[in-house]
């Protein structure tokens, strides 16, 4: 029944009444000339494919926008990889080593049977570390001589200061690198060695460069160190306080003849020794060839103090600059409800908390010592039932600036 | 006069901040199944292969950096066998010196431990390690607080989300 029907039939509802009639647009029941075919959507559209003369419009494909499996496959770690311009060795090539010898068949069977046993224990001192990875891991070739270069350790050069043997980045006190070390090198044939001991983080001066802390140059192959020239006396590494560890070098050059470093170098003082190693090696290129390297790292302590008063300077106390610590934007309405009191102490000015701890510190002290209350707070139940929970905090939290109330490394 | 100490010392060591506790760990990416096992600055491996058997120390974010394997030489001269779990023992002991050379002592084990209780080979392998004096734990890395920074004077809190932005999720 359409609308107009309806509201003939039911004059009284007060919607058929008011609502426009509208018919339902009626497909004309009666049948036209063309029949029923006329209303076929695409009657007069159809391409008929009989005729034969049809100059089609050019095609216009668009370019796919196409995924190669083989380009996404790959993992997260490899696509992060950045890959490095090519290394250059600047040292010797390695010689090969000898052919593993066979085993006889009762030295087979004697090493079955301890190892079935879990007691062959190989010997550990006859095994060379060719890893090259440790020397990149603390970037000692490129902060030597610059970036994407290596050489192979191919003489072998075994340094010691006293007990503590320098290996590869091995710790070692400051105050047992204060004599020179004992240095043995080995002797590959007629050739002369240069061995050169660098701080490479020990610069204190504006002046780039690492710190020359021994120089002897023209060791005669085979022969002990002090019979080189010794152009720049041992001076034991300085890593000044605060610094944290610095990374010291002992690097071998060798050369067939002896020579004279180009840039006049000396050590009357601290300052003289800042050099930059890459420019150094760079002028000498020629002659000098890296064989050897060995490093340790070191920190401060009390040597490292006596031994800049003795040079006639002043110890210098560097403390570690954190980056400020990331916080938003303050705003009067932040967007989700905050603490308001944390919320607000983010954004006070530190120098003002600053004075807040110092004058609430000397409120309790005394002249003897700081009494420490054994109980945080010795009135927990009263607080706890009286004050709001964030005056309360302020009581008897010992976390952050609270600490300080009670303990204050001012004084170290 | 000589010249003076800059006034802005910078410590080039990359090292550094791992050596003196200051560095974090990683903590992994957020959609992980499991974020933990990127956590680490130091982890040790042992990869067993048809032939030989490597022991791997890894950083995490220079990749490999020292390793041991039957591969040497040196090492399969004086082994009976390239794969068996005296091997591995072996290769520990030659991994753990060479950390310790390189100023490396503390590094996570990068097998689970079922893994671990699991294979005779693995379990040996980082025996072995803690025995020649590698410690398989890292320790905390020290906070940024006030206590080593007297500008930071606020305190961090956690905003912990309400029902009403977890809808979704529910």
């Amino acid at each position: 029944m359409s609308a107009a029907q309806y509201a003939r039939l039911v004059p009284k509802k007060y919607r058929s009444r008011t609502l426009p009639k509208i018919d339902r647009p009626w497909r004309p029941r009666i049948v036209a000339w063309a029949g029923p075919a006329a209303f076929y959507p695409n009657r007069f559209y159809e391409i008929d494919k009989w005729y034969k003369a049809r100059i089609d419009k050019p095609q216009k494909v668009q370019k796919m926008h196409i995924i190669d499996p083989a380009e996404h496959s790959r993992s997260l770690d490899e696509l992060l990889a950045n890959k490095g311009v090519e290394e250059i060795n600047i040292g010797f090539k390695v010689m090969k080593v000898s052919e593993a010898r066979e085993k006889s068949v009762d030295e087979k069977k004697n090493l079955e049977r301890i190892s079935r046993h879990m007691e062959l224990l190989i010997n550990v001192d006859e095994t060379k570390n060719p890893n090259l990875g440790v020397y990149k891991h603390f970037k000692i070739f490129e902060h030597l001589f610059g970036e994407a270069t290596f050489f192979h350790t191919v003489q072998q050069l075994d340094v010691s200061f006293g007990e503590d043997v320098v290996f590869s980045g091995n710790v070692i006190e400051a105050a047992n690198t204060s004599a020179p070390p004992s240095v043995v090198i080995e002797s590959l044939g007629n050739a002369f060695n240069t061995l050169m001991m660098v701080n490479l983080d020990g610069n204190p001066y504006e002046k780039k460069g690492e710190m020359i802390h021994w120089l002897v140059t023209n060791i005669p192959d085979g022969q002990p160190v002090h019979k080189g020239a010794e152009v720049m006396k041992y001076l034991q590494p300085l890593p000044f306080y605060g610094t944290g560890y610095h990374r010291v070098a002992l690097i071998l050059f060798r050369h067939d003849e002896p020579i004279s470093l180009t840039p006049n170098l000396n050590d009357e003082k601290l300052e003289d020794r800042a050099h930059e190693i890459a420019k150094i090696y760079k002028e000498n290129e020629k002659v000098l060839t890296p064989s050897g390297i060995k490093f340790f790292q070191t920190s401060y302590d009390d040597s490292v103090k006596q031994t800049l008063h003795s040079l006639g300077l002043k110890s210098p106390l560097y403390s570690y600059e954190y980056n400020e610590a990331l916080k938003p934007d303050q705003r009067e309405f932040p967007e989700r409800p905050q603490p308001f009191n944390l919320y607000l102490d983010m954004y006070r000015d530190p120098k003002e908390i600053e004075e807040e701890v110092v004058e609430k510190r000397l409120e309790t002290a005394q002249l003897e010592q700081v009494q420490v209350s054994k109980w945080r707070d010795p009135n927990y139940v009263e607080n706890k039932k009286t004050l709001p929970a964030w005056q309360h905090e302020k009581i008897y939290s010992r976390e952050g600036r609270h600490k300080a109330y009670i303990r204050n490394p001012i004084d170290s | 006069m000589p010249p003076r100490f800059v006034w802005r010392f910078i410590n080039r060591n990359p090292r550094n901040n791992e050596l003196v506790g200051r560095q974090k760990f990683p903590t992994g990416y957020q959609f992980e199944k499991d974020r933990a096992h990127r956590s680490f600055i130091y982890k040790v491996a042992l990869v067993e292969s048809k032939a030989h058997q490597e022991g791997f120390l890894v950083h995490y974010r220079d990749g490999v950096v020292l390793s041991a394997s039957t591969r040497e030489a040196e090492i399969s001269q004086q082994l009976y066998s390239n794969t068996d779990a005296c091997a591995a023992l072996n290769i520990a002991r030659v991994l753990a010196m060479r950390c310790l050379q390189s100023g490396i002592h503390f590094a996570r084990p990068s097998a689970s431990e079922e893994e671990i209780a699991k294979s005779k080979h693995q379990k040996h392998f980082f025996e072995a390690l803690r025995s020649e004096g590698l410690t398989l734990q890292e320790p905390e890395p020290v906070e940024h607080s006030y206590e080593n920074d007297h500008r930071f004077t606020w305190q961090r809190y956690p905003l912990k989300a309400n029902r009403q932005e977890k809808l979704d999720e529910l």
